[in-house]
């Protein structure tokens, strides 16, 4: 009995090459039950851990657009908002096309913040608490101004594993990551990442640097502290 | 020669992305790799293609170093190197500066971050793969066993 060649040996190809793939898939996905993986940002609520300064809550504040005034290099730290001069409670709608600085432009409210993500004045009153800012923009955009004290640390520092600034940063630490604010999200990016990373405690300054500079608050330029 | 060479590289390349590379958890860097090439895919996916990636390549290079399905697994590397070749040529345009991820932590000829110098040598590779596709292939467990695939 002979059996006959096959006519079309591409077929066959195909075929193997499915199985080749199926196979490579179906191990994948047990190792993937194996050896999980954390994409999601895990955070805790932002206002509970403003909780012992916050003050009493403003009743109906009036838009105030901040007077865009750049910050000078490493400005001095503003004092901590107290219950004699309560933050600015921002007001108004998300503006995705005027730019910080612009007229009309106003910091983004908290309640139109997705969860993890907090506002100019949030980010303040971490930073005056000793949180670290990261910096995810690129390198010079970086030393041409970023939060004072900040590291920058990119998404792509992540992947050759954790960056060695990381040894810096206390798992236990408050973390603010930040880019350009309006549409850039290599700081949602690398807030996944320092999740990832066994970080609990990680937001994200929705208004990016450009928010914050236009606000006033301390900023500095030069290298700084960058992962390589 | 070319189908031995094409499939240690592949099993390499599937090797920094699955075993220890000094990180406790290997498949976190890559899965950071394909997050920063910015593709928009749901969690799930990027979840999938962390894993179902490198065991596929681990798989289709063992097979082209055995020299088995030789042609199967050279296509399907073909068509994987092309996928990269595609993603990395989307980064550069949109002038993203972020690392390969090809080889987990490793480089094969390019070093630094990706550049044209990756597209180059995934073309490079690509022709092998063709090579392995389109040519009979000699001395290989295929012709060994009487496969009809050549």
């Amino acid at each position: 009995m002979t059996v006959k060649p096959p006519t079309n040996i591409w077929k066959l190809v195909a075929i193997q090459a499915l199985v080749l793939a199926s196979v490579g898939s179906a191990i994948g996905v047990i190792d993937a039950f194996r050896r999980p993986i954390n994409l999601s940002r895990t955070t805790v609520d932002v206002n509970d851990l403003l909780k012992p300064t916050t003050p009493p809550a403003a009743v109906a504040p009036t838009p105030t657009p901040p007077t865009p005034t750049p910050a000078p290099p490493m400005a001095k730290a503003e004092p901590a908002p107290t219950a004699a001069s309560p933050p600015t409670t921002a007001t108004g709608t998300a503006t995705g096309t005027v730019n910080p600085g612009d007229a009309g432009w106003k910091p983004t409210p908290e309640a139109a913040l997705p969860k993890g993500q907090i506002t100019i004045e949030q980010a303040k009153r971490l930073f005056d608490a000793g949180a670290q800012f990261i910096d995810t923009r690129k390198k010079d955009e970086y030393e041409a101004g970023h939060v004072q004290n900040a590291f920058r640390i990119g998404l792509s520092n992540f992947q050759a594993g954790d960056p060695a600034l990381l040894a810096m940063i206390p798992r236990d630490s408050v973390v603010v990551a930040y880019c350009s604010g309006g549409q850039c999200d290599e700081s949602e990016a690398v807030a996944r990442m320092f999740s990832g990373s066994g970080y609990a405690k990680v937001f994200v300054l929705h208004d990016g640097f450009p928010g914050w500079k236009v606000m006033g608050h301390p900023v500095q330029t030069g290298a700084g502290m960058q992962a390589e | 020669m070319a189908g031995i060479f094409l499939g240690a590289v592949f099993l390499w390349a599937a090797w920094k992305k699955i075993a220890p590379l000094g990180s406790p958890n290997p498949p976190q860097v890559f899965a950071s790799s394909i997050t920063a090439y910015k593709l928009g895919l749901p969690d799930w996916l990027v979840t999938f293609s962390t894993f179902a990636v490198p065991w596929t390549e681990l798989l289709a290079g063992v097979a082209l170093i055995l020299g088995l399905w030789t042609r199967a697994a050279a296509g399907i590397i073909v068509a994987m190197l092309l996928l990269f070749i595609g993603l990395g040529i989307s980064a550069l345009v949109r002038g993203l500066e972020i690392k390969c991820g090809c080889f987990g932590d490793g480089t094969l000829f390019c070093t630094g971050g990706l550049g044209w110098c990756h597209i180059r040598e995934n073309l490079f590779l690509t022709s092998l793969g063709v090579l392995c596709v389109l040519a009979r292939p000699r001395g290989t467990l295929d012709e060994l066993l009487g496969r009809k695939t050549f």
